[in-house]
Order: C-alpha cells, then structure tokens, then sequence
C-alpha cells in the first residue's frame, strides 16, 4: 500500500533535481506503483506528476516519451502501433491489468532497471536514449549502469526502427516474466538483448557476433553462446538452469521472428 | 491538502491527508461500489475511472485527482443496472465482491471497443480478478451486455 509522511512536490524538473540531491533516501515517485508494494510508510516522497512530463511527441527523427507517459499511453498512441511492428505495445500489454497501465509511468519502468522489465529489452533493442536532467542525452545501454542520481525526464526511440523482434517467456497471463529477449539486425549485425535472469538485461554480445558472421547457418551456435555468456540465477519464477535452457530457446525465436522483416 | 474533485460530474471540495488514496477518499464521501482487496494493484477491486481510463483507486493519491473527472459505478447507475442483469442471468455473481471493479471495467471497455471478441475482453478483465465464478461466466454475461446495448 502507498504510504508516505511527507510528499515534496516540485514544479519544475530542475526543483525536482536539487530536492532528490538534498534528500537522497526519498523516492522520485512516478507512477507509485513499484514503491507502494511494501507495507511500510516512506519518510518522504518526491512527487514527478507536477513536471508535465506527460506526453508522446513526434519530433524530427524520434519519438519522445515524457518519463510521466503511462504504460496505457505507449499502447494507445497511433503511431506506435505499426512502428516497429508494434514492438512497444507489444512489450507493455502483457504487464498485469489495463487499470495498472494507466498508472503505471513508463519513466517509472526505466528508471527502476527492474531486472524483470518487459520494455527494457524492447527500448535497447531499439537503440532508446534517455533524456536526464544532469546528464543529458544519454543512452539507454549507458543508463543501467549509471550510478547518479539524475532525474529521467523523456526517452527516445528512433523515427526508423531498425528490424527488432521481441519475446518473453512467462508461466502464466499477467504475471511477471521469468525471461524476456530482444533482438535488433541493423547494418552493425545482430544484437540480441537477454533480461529477466533475473537480473537486468544485458546484451549476449558473442551470440550476436556468431550471427553477424555467419547468419542463419550460426544460429544453432549463437543460441548455446547466449546461454553461456551471460549469469543466470534461481528466484521464485524459475530456476537458473531453466532459465539457461529456455534462452537458446528465446534466441530462436527472436532470429526466426526478426528474419521475417527481410 | 484542501482539493476539489469531479466525481460523477459533481464538483467534491475534500480535506485529504497527503498520503490519502482515491478509494478512501471517495469511500469517505459516501462512494461505495468500489471494494477495497489487495491494496497492492493486483486484484481491481477498486477500480474507477480517471478521464474515462480505468485506474486503481487504492493505489492512486487523492492529490493527483484534482482536477480531473472521477466516475465510480455511482454514476453510471442506469447501464450498470443492465450490465448487472446480465452477469447475474449469466450466473457471474456469486460472492459479488469482484463484481463492481469488473462492471467498471466492462462499461469502459464498451466505450473504448464496442464490438470486441473474447479474446478481447479477457484481456481487458485481466487487472480484476474472481475467486468464484472461474470467468467464463463473466465473459457470457458481458457478450449478452454488449448485445443488448447494441439493440
């Protein structure tokens, strides 16, 4: 349940800033989701819904997404429903229940680095920036593993997506997933983007270097090299060796469905 | 914090502590359809509509309401009375505790898709759950709902 003592509300992003530098232990509270699942009160919360920081906006060459934006805003927003195949709606639908959605911020998503974030491994794989108010434009790859406090005001994704696939594995409808992958093939080669280990996605670097080399004929490999290059671990969803086993099974996936774009 | 809430297109002017979530709030002001359950986002119980978009009100801050339009089961009496005709015809009800959240959930997802399939409904239902009826009860008597709307 969301309980706290003392909301701080600022009115800029920069107010914002200076209040999570000065209260370092305070939540930024987005959409509340994630830090209203505990049964304690927060001493204190830093409220982000006062930053108008709500919005999907087509620029020139991205689509910029207010850190405010709800995961029911990436779904019902036109454009996103052919870019990229749907890839977007397609990572947030099957997070829980319409009504969470609405809640639910997708700045809340990213900032968190939930290792079980089914739109992670969609916005990497869509070569995503992010937009914080100290650092700047950065990008996402860069962003978890960013140690600072910083506020995410907007992420970017590219006008043109490159040809992405996405797939997760889950046991049961609206649950958390126990696996998620992305996979982008661009000029550069494959890249394939494993999370939900359960910790956060990373890229399955040599996987994607065996597919670039030798396309299709390489699969077979890059699925054992996924599987063995990055750590897995056992939590309640599934264990690592599960774990292990179904991600040669995401990757060819992941290949089989990007390979239909060409 | 002194706030004026839309609810149901009447103007509520409350007095909410900070950390005060909508159910309470709204259940204070003589709302009572919505159910509070899980406290955790998980079970719709509470669910209401914010700008005509489902949302959890046990986990949603007062504060943040302000301003904007807050209809609960209250208001919209008349298509729930019909809706709920057809859940129980359909034998949908049993406990009932779920029942409100689920009708929420059912009358806006008519106004977002008139004519949706099953698959379709499932997955708009899926944020409200229901220990009694296994849901296909609920799916008949949301299909007959639709219907009837459209005669």
């Amino acid at each position: 349940m969301l309980m706290y003592r003392q909301l701080l509300q600022p009115k800029t992003v920069a107010e914002a800033y200076e209040l999570a530098q000065k209260h370092r232990l305070a939540p930024l509270m987005a959409g509340g989701c994630w830090i209203g699942l505990g049964k304690w009160r927060w001493p204190m919360v830093i409220d982000l819904s006062g930053l108008d920081l709500r919005y999907i906006r087509e620029e020139e060459n991205y689509y910029a997404i207010g850190a405010m934006a709800t995961q029911g805003d990436v779904e019902r927003f036109e454009p996103f429903h052919t870019y990229g195949r749907g890839i977007l709606p397609k990572a947030v639908h099957p997070i829980l229940g319409v009504q969470f959605r609405n809640m639910a911020t997708m700045g809340g998503s990213v900032a968190a680095r939930f290792g079980f974030s089914d739109i992670l491994p969609a916005l990497l794989a869509l070569q995503a920036e992010v937009v914080l108010h100290n650092k700047g434009v950065m990008a996402l790859a860069e962003y978890l593993t960013y140690k600072e406090r910083d506020v995410l005001i907007e992420i970017r994704v590219p006008k043109t997506p490159p040809a992405v696939a996405l797939a997760t594995l889950r046991k049961s409808v609206s649950d958390f997933p126990f696996l998620t992958g992305a996979l982008r093939q661009d000029e550069t080669g494959y890249h394939i983007y494993i999370g939900c280990r359960p910790s956060v996605v990373r890229e399955a670097v040599q996987a994607g270097e065996i597919l670039t080399q030798k396309g299709l004929a390489g699969l077979e490999e890059a699925m054992v090299a996924a599987a063995s290059e990055l750590a897995f671990q056992t939590n309640s969803h599934a264990s690592a060796a599960y774990r292990q086993a179904m991600t040669k099974v995401l990757v060819k996936r992941l290949v089989q469905e990007v390979t239909s774009w060409t | 914090m002194d706030i004026k809430l839309i609810v149901n297109g009447k103007t509520v002017s409350v007095n909410v502590e900070a950390d005060e979530m909508l159910l309470t709030t709204l259940r204070n002001q003589g709302f009572f359809s919505m159910r509070r359950g899980c406290d955790t986002l998980n079970c719709g119980l509470c669910t209401v509509w914010l700008d005509g978009d489902t949302i959890l009100s046990c986990s949603y801050p007062t504060f943040r309401a302000a301003g904007h339009e807050i209809t609960t089961l209250e208001g919209l009496a008349e298509e729930a009375s019909l809706l709920a005709d057809c859940l129980a015809a359909e034998g949908a009800d049993q406990c009932g505790y779920c029942t409100t959240g689920m009708m929420m959930s059912a009358m806006a997802l008519r106004r977002k898709n008139p004519n949706p399939t099953d698959e379709e409904i499932k997955e708009f239902l899926v944020g409200n759950l229901c220990r009694c009826t296994g849901y296909e009860s609920h799916l008949r008597g949301i299909r007959r709902y639709l219907g009837e709307v459209q005669k």
